[in-house]
C-alpha cells in the first residue's frame, strides 16, 4: 500500500461492504522506482519536507548540518553512500529506530540505496 | 547464536527446522545480524550484559502458520515473543523480555480483511499499521476514519493489546481497547479461539457486538500473555464532516477545580466528544500546546522554584491578572457536523461564563471537510493549531520529541516513559504536581522546568496520564540509575494511589509487584492461574508485565 499526496480526503463512497486483501509486498518495480516507494513508505515520514507531521528527521539533520552546504532532506543529498544508507536503515541512530527485514527486505533496501545514492558517491 | 534457556542445542535446531518447514527458510532469521534487528533500539540495557538476546525470529503469514509454530514451540519448550509491527518504542520495542526467546514477527500478516462502512467496523491482521488503514480508506474511497496515535507506524492490534490511547473521539475512540470487538486468538496451547459472537460458525455480528452468551474473555488477551492475536475487530468512525475546537482561559489559580469538573461534565454528558487538552499558562507551561507566548523574563522570575516548593501564588496571580494571562487553559474539541458543534460550543461558552466568573475564550478553529491541501498544510503548523493526530491523519510529530532540533542540540538514544494515572479532580492534580516535583528532586531525576507547569494528558475521560520521560543513554551506569529512579517513582505514586497504565519492558516485573499489593496480590495470582491454564508450558511472552511461566516464576520474581 503506497502513500499518496493528500488531495481530497474520504469522498463519500457507494461501496457499503468491502472485503479485500491488502497486498503484503510491494509491487515489483525497477530499482529506482521501487526505491522511491520504499522511501515514501518508511523514510519520508521523517526525512521528507518538514510539514508538522514529521518525526523530525529533516529537522534533526538541519540542526546537525547547520552552517554547512549539506542539505537536510535526504532526497536532496548527493553525498550519501550505500554503506551509510544500509547501516542507518538496519541499525538506526539515536531516536531513529532500525528497520527489520519484514519491514524493508534486502531487495527493497538495495532499491532504496539505488534511489538515494548518487552514482558518483557509490 | 543464543539458545533459549532450558532448551538443548539439538532441540532448538529441530525447532528451527520445523519453523522453516512451516514458513519457508527465508522467514526464519538466525544470523546474528538479523536477530540484532529485533533488539529494543531504545533499550536501557544497551551496552550491558543485561540486554535480552534474540535467539531467532520467525515470520508467519497466516493463522495456520502461527498455530503450527506455537505447537512446535510447545513440543520443544521454545519461548516465543509475539510482536505485531514491533514499534512499541519507549516501552520495549520488538525485544523479548526473556533473553533467548524467539521473536514471532507478525508484520507479514498485514491484511485489512474487512471494512463495514454501514456499521463502521473493520477486521485486520496484526501487521497492519495506522498508515495502512488510512491509506486503505483513501485508496478505496471509504468514508471512514479511526482514532490514530502518534506515532502512527504502530498497529491497531499492537496498540490495543498494549492498551494505548489515541487523540480523537471520547466514546469508542481514544481508549483503543474500548474499540476492540471480536478477535481470533491462537492460545499458548495451540488452540484457535474466536471470541464473542465469533464463536459461532458463520457469525454475522462478530465485529458488531462484543459479548453474548458466556463470560466475556477478550480482556485476558490484552498485553499478550495468553495468546497470539491473529485477527481483531475494531469499531471505527464515519469520516469527519466537521471539526471545531475552542480554548477557555480561567483567571484564578483556584479555578482549576471547577474547570476540570466542567470538562468532566461536558465529556460525560456527551456535549463535548473530543479530547480535551489542559495547560498552565500561569506556570509557564502552556506555550507548547496553546497559542500563548512563552513566559517573559519577569514571569519566569516569579516561577522560580525555591526550596522545592510551588512558587508563591499571590505575586503570580497578580502578574497574570495584570497581563491577562490565564491561570489555566482548556481546549475543547468537537468531531461533529459544524452546525451541531456550533450549538454545543455556544452552550459551552455560556456554561463557563456562568460558572467561572472572569473566564475568557481564545481561538475557535472550525474545519470543513473534506480538507483541502491548503488547510492540511496549516495543521500542526504552530501550537494551538489543529493537529493531524486529532483528525485521524497519521503523523509522527509528537513522537519526534527528543530529536535534535533548534533549541535541543543533542539527541537522546530514545524514550523511557513513566505514565501514572491520576484522578480527574483539580485538587488531586495539584497534589500530584507537588508529589512529583518532590520525587524528581529527591530522586535526582532530570527534567525540564517543573511539574507545576505540566498537567496530565486526558486521553480517557476520567483519569489523566501524568507523563514523565527519561532520555536513554549509551552509558549503562546512567541507564541503571534511570531504572532505579523509575521503580522508586512507581512506588511513590503507588503509595499515593496512582498506578501506571503502561510501562517499559525492563521494569515490568517490579512494577507488577508494586501495584499488586491489595489482598496479598490476589489479582496477580489470578493472572498466573490463567497463564497456567491456557499456556501451560509458558511458551508465550515470558515475563511480559511480570507474568512468568510457572517453571520460571520463583526464579524471576521470587514467588
Amino acid at each position: 500500500m503506497r502513500r499518496q499526496p493528500l488531495s481530497v480526503l474520504w469522498p463519500v463512497a457507494s461501496v457499503l461492504l468491502i472485503a479485500m486483501t491488502a497486498p503484503a509486498a510491494m509491487a515489483q518495480d525497477t530499482p529506482p522506482a521501487l526505491g522511491k516507494q520504499v522511501f515514501d513508505e518508511w523514510c519520508g515520514i521523517c526525512h521528507g519536507p518538514p510539514n508538522g507531521a514529521s518525526g523530525g528527521g529533516t529537522e534533526t539533520l538541519a540542526a546537525l548540518f547547520q552552517g554547512t552546504d549539506i542539505p537536510a532532506q535526504l532526497e536532496d543529498r548527493t553525498d550519501l553512500t550505500a554503506e551509510l544508507v544500509t547501516t542507518l536503515t538496519r541499525q538506526g541512530r539515536n531516536t531513529m529506530p532500525n528497520f527489520r527485514k519484514t519491514e524493508i527486505s534486502d531487495s527493497e533496501l538495495e532499491a532504496l540505496v539505488a534511489y538515494l545514492v548518487a552514482d558518483d558517491a557509490e | 547464536m543464543a539458545i533459549p534457556p532450558g532448551v538443548t542445542e539439538q532441540d532448538f535446531a529441530s525447532a528451527l527446522q520445523e519453523f522453516s518447514n512451516i514458513v519457508g527458510e527465508e522467514w526464519v532469521f538466525t544470523d546474528e545480524q538479523d536477530t540484532a534487528l529485533y533488539k529494543d533500539v531504545y533499550s536501557i540495557y544497551q551496552n550491558s550484559d543485561l540486554e535480552p538476546e534474540v535467539s531467532a525470529a520467525v515470520a508467519p503469514d497466516s493463522t495456520e502458520q502461527v498455530q503450527a509454530i506455537v505447537k512446535v514451540a510447545n513440543r520443544y519448550m521454545v519461548p516465543l515473543y509475539p510482536i505485531s509491527t514491533g514499534k512499541n518504542l519507549g516501552y520495549g520495542g520488538s525485544s523479548p523480555i526473556l533473553s533467548g526467546s524467539v521473536v514471532l514477527d507478525l508484520k507479514r500478516m498485514n491484511r485489512i480483511l474487512n471494512v463495514d462502512t454501514r456499521n463502521h467496523t473493520m477486521l485486520v491482521e496484526p501487521g497492519v499499521s495506522f498508515y495502512d488503514v488510512f491509506d486503505h480508506f483513501r485508496e478505496n474511497n471509504l468514508p471512514m476514519t479511526m482514532d490514530i496515535p502518534d506515532p502512527a507506524w504502530g498497529s491497531p492490534i499492537g496498540h490495543a493489546l498494549e492498551r494505548g490511547f489515541a487523540h480523537t473521539y471520547s466514546e469508542n475512540g481514544r481508549d483503543r481497547w474500548d474499540t476492540v470487538c471480536g478477535m481470533e486468538v491462537v492460545l499458548g496451547n495451540g488452540e484457535i479461539v474466536r471470541t464473542g459472537p465469533g464463536a459461532c460458525e458463520g457469525s454475522q455480528t462478530w465485529q458488531d457486538q462484543k459479548w453474548g452468551i458466556g463470560p466475556y474473555v477478550d480482556g485476558i488477551f490484552s498485553q499478550s500473555n495468553f495468546g497470539v492475536i491473529t485477527k481483531m475487530g475494531f469499531w471505527i468512525r464515519p469520516a469527519h464532516e466537521g471539526y471545531r475546537s475552542l480554548v477557555v482561559f480561567v483567571p484564578k489559580y483556584e479555578d482549576l477545580v471547577r474547570m476540570v469538573d466542567l470538562d468532566s461534565y461536558l465529556q460525560n454528558a456527551g456535549i463535548v466528544n473530543g479530547m480535551s487538552t489542559m495547560g498552565a499558562p500561569m506556570f509557564g507551561g502552556a506555550f507548547m500546546f496553546f497559542d500563548v507566548p512563552p513566559p517573559t523574563p519577569e514571569h519566569r522570575q516569579l516561577l522560580q522554584v525555591v526550596d522545592n516548593r510551588r512558587p508563591d501564588i499571590a505575586p503570580l496571580q497578580q502578574y497574570c491578572t495584570e497581563n491577562r494571562i490565564g491561570a489555566w487553559a482548556l481546549e475543547l474539541k468537537w468531531h461533529l457536523p459544524n452546525q451541531i458543534s456550533a450549538a454545543a460550543a455556544e452552550y459551552t461558552r455560556d456554561l463557563f461564563t456562568r460558572e467561572i466568573p472572569g473566564c475568557w475564550f481564545g481561538d475557535e478553529h472550525v474545519l470543513d471537510f473534506p480538507l483541502g491541501e491548503d488547510v492540511i498544510a496549516t495543521l500542526n503548523e504552530r501550537p494551538g493549531a489543529p493537529e493531524r493526530v486529532n483528525l485521524g491523519i497519521p503523523s509522527l510529530s509528537r513522537f519526534g520529541m527528543g530529536v535534535r532540533a533548534t533549541g535541543q542540540p543533542s539527541s537522546s538514544q530514545g524514550h523511557f516513559w513513566f505514565a501514572p494515572m491520576v484522578p480527574k479532580k483539580g485538587e488531586e492534580l495539584l497534589r500530584y504536581q507537588e508529589v512529583m516535583q518532590q520525587a524528581h528532586v529527591e530522586l535526582g531525576v532530570p527534567f525540564m522546568g517543573s511539574f507545576y507547569g505540566n498537567l496530565p494528558m486526558y486521553w480517557t475521560k476520567r483519569v489523566g496520564v501524568g507523563l514523565a520521560n527519561w532520555a536513554v543513554s549509551t552509558d549503562p551506569e546512567v541507564n541503571r540509575r534511570t531504572r532505579e529512579q523509575y521503580i522508586a517513582m512507581t512506588q511513590i505514586c503507588a503509595d499515593n494511589g496512582w498506578t501506571e497504565y503502561r510501562a517499559p519492558a525492563p521494569v515490568h516485573t517490579e512494577i507488577m509487584s508494586i501495584i499488586n499489593n491489595w489482598n496479598d496480590g490476589s489479582l496477580l495470582k489470578l493472572h498466573e492461574a490463567l497463564k497456567d491454564a491456557v499456556d501451560p508450558n509458558g511458551i508465550l511472552s515470558a515475563g511480559r508485565y511480570g507474568i512468568w511461566p510457572k517453571h520460571m516464576r520463583e526464579e524471576m520474581r521470587g514467588a
